[in-house]
């Protein structure tokens, strides 16, 4: 029988195996955890988190849109492209899903299919305020000037997700250059989550490329909040002035 | 069973909403909830593909036409294959060929970040020339390879190309690279583990007032001296040495047969070296240093039987206008290699 032992039949072989006395938990604590990991700059915990609270529900619709947002803060446009297609399987039409298909489309250098997934998350009844913020970052890409008022609208529909949508909008406008609003937006984050290391990491980046003195005590915060994180060390490193490059080309 | 999305009641049993079509329960559908994700060593050519269609995108969008790409525009032929070859590679990415040039675009990578850590030795120069023979064929298989029929066309236009390139890298090194000097010292300072004959990188820039301080490691323009009716005149250049700043401009130094003493204070001769050449002081010697003058010490070579002194005078007390450049870093040997500390 021993040559059988391990054989996998059904569903019994994608189930994850469970150690002796773990904690048996259900989709809420991981999409919890999930969220942790995520406002700690941490995407690869968040997306594995979000993995396993799918693998207690895999009709966990939070959980499919949070594994695409972190493959798009991961990078990998492509994948997180395919997954929204996947997703939008299991949820036909949802406005979010298409929405942050658009984002992905958008960072992977497709615009116009961008703008038509963002055109059509926008004509849907129920419009979140991911969708709007989705629009805002397809239509700075093309650098129209309504892409604000998208952020603004995002901001009222926010409800409980405030701080979040808060975050989001900061960081959008940090990476197209629009500091001084990115600023107000990552200052209401912080002020609103201020356990996000995220959040401080964003907001002392914004600072630094503003020249303000205050980055550096800002990223440290940042790192108080999640030791050893890389970018948030090398962004220190740069404020003060002391980074490889800095040092070697630099006065 | 009531659908997660729309609240439509459906009848037991359905796995999708009958209104809205989202999955009720999927735990018999079996759904692999795990994303798929991409190698990291594929993440850099994803980064330059996506930049490339970024920039495509804009240009069309700007330019208002739809349909053909806007490398259509390019004039055919190999002046801009080999224009654009100024990146290797790109004339081929560009026209959809850079299958053909996979391999040799990050070999000239390798070869030329090799180059650039051991520039300065004959190896690194070894590489730089092969960095600049790929780079001469990825841009000639472009279009002439094909073009040229004849051997002796193929050779000339090749050859052309490296020169051509040769001289654009030189170019990129006397620009980018001006500000950096690469010099051999003849000091042996045991708190930095800097050893004779260790070649150090200096920086151009560094080299003013500001930057300069006790125990840095400056580059000076070492000149010819000649006696002219009893005053001491400085003469044409006749090399480059690393020295080590002793004493800035306003201080005293008193030199005796054990070391440097500056405004009353004696310095650790593990950081700041005694040379051979100055334990010939039998009596103490105290100079002050003039303004815009530093005192330098390193180990020269003197022939003749001068006084001690006047050695002292003459090569030591230096004017801040014949530092060249400031010491940054060790750069030879490789294992050594980091930043200085010591003045910095």
């Amino acid at each position: 029988m021993k040559r059988f032992s391990k054989l996998e039949f059904g569903d019994n072989a994608r189930k994850r195996k469970i150690s002796p006395g773990e904690a048996a938990h259900d989709q809420d604590y991981f999409h919890d955890q999930a969220l942790r990991y995520w406002l700690a700059g941490d995407f690869e915990g968040a997306l594995r988190n979000y993995s396993r609270a799918l693998e207690q529900n895999s009709a966990f619709y939070a959980g499919w849109l949070g594994q695409v947002l972190c493959l798009i803060e991961l990078g990998e446009y492509a994948e997180a492209n395919v997954w929204a297609d996947k997703a939008l399987e299991l949820f036909p039409e949802h406005p979010e899903l298409l929405a942050v298909k658009a984002v992905a489309l958008a960072r992977d250098g497709k615009m116009e299919k961008a703008l038509a997934y963002s055109d059509n998350s926008i004509s849907r009844d129920n419009v979140t305020a991911r969708c709007w913020l989705a629009r805002a970052e397809v239509l700075l890409n093309r650098k129209s000037e309504i892409a604000e008022s998208c952020i603004d609208k995002a901001v009222s529909q926010a409800g409980n997700d405030i701080a979040i949508i808060r975050l989001e909008a900061g960081r959008l406008l940090n990476k197209k250059g629009n500091l001084s609003q990115a600023l107000q937006y990552l200052q209401q984050a912080v002020e609103q989550s201020g356990k996000s290391a995220l959040a401080w990491y964003e907001l002392g980046c914004c600072q630094a490329k503003l020249g303000r003195a205050e980055a550096a005590v800002t990223l440290e915060q940042s790192l108080k909040l999640r030791p050893g994180w890389r970018l948030a060390r090398d962004a220190l490193n740069r404020s003060r002035n002391r980074g490889f490059w800095r040092r070697l080309f630099g006065r | 069973m009531q659908c997660p999305r729309c609240h439509f009641e459906n009848m037991p049993g359905q796995s999708r909403c009958f209104k809205c079509g989202s999955v009720l329960d999927a735990k018999e559908a079996a759904v692999n909830v795990h994303p798929p994700r991409v190698a990291k060593w594929k993440r850099p050519f994803r980064l330059t593909i996506r930049w490339l269609r970024r920039h495509t995108k804009t240009k069309r969008q700007t330019q208002g036409r739809h349909g053909d790409t806007p490398w259509d525009t390019l004039p055919p032929g190999a002046v801009s294959g080999l224009l654009l070859s100024i990146i290797p590679g790109l004339a081929h990415l560009v026209a959809g060929r850079f299958s053909n040039v996979r391999w040799y675009c990050p070999a000239w990578l390798i070869l030329l970040a090799g180059a650039v850590y051991l520039f300065g030795s004959a190896w690194g120069f070894a590489l730089l020339g092969l960095a600049i023979g790929i780079h001469a064929w990825v841009a000639f298989s472009y279009s002439l390879n094909k073009n040229c029929t004849e051997p002796s066309d193929k050779i000339t236009w090749l050859f052309a190309i490296i020169i051509v390139l040769a001289l654009l890298y030189w170019g990129v090194r006397r620009t980018v690279f001006a500000d950096f000097i690469w010099a051999y010292t003849n000091l042996t300072i045991p708190s930095e583990k800097i050893e004779t004959g260790d070649c150090l990188l200096a920086r151009r820039t560094l080299a003013d007032v500001n930057s300069i301080k006790r125990g840095s490691l400056v580059l000076v323009s070492v000149r010819t001296e000649r006696n002219v009716r009893g005053l001491w005149q400085r003469g044409r250049e006749i090399g480059r040495m690393i020295v080590q700043v002793i004493a800035l401009p306003g201080e005293q130094v008193t030199i005796t047969q054990d070391g440097f003493g500056v405004d009353g204070e004696w310095l650790d001769p593990n950081e700041y070296p005694f040379p051979q050449w100055l334990r010939r002081t039998r009596n103490p010697v105290t100079i002050a240093i003039p303004d815009g003058c530093y005192f330098v010490s390193s180990e020269y070579e003197f022939r003749g039987a001068a006084p001690v002194w006047t050695l002292i005078r003459d090569a030591c007390v230096i004017r801040a206008r014949d530092i060249q450049a400031q010491a940054i870093m060790v750069w030879f040997p490789v294992h050594r290699r980091r930043f200085l500390r010591i003045g910095q």
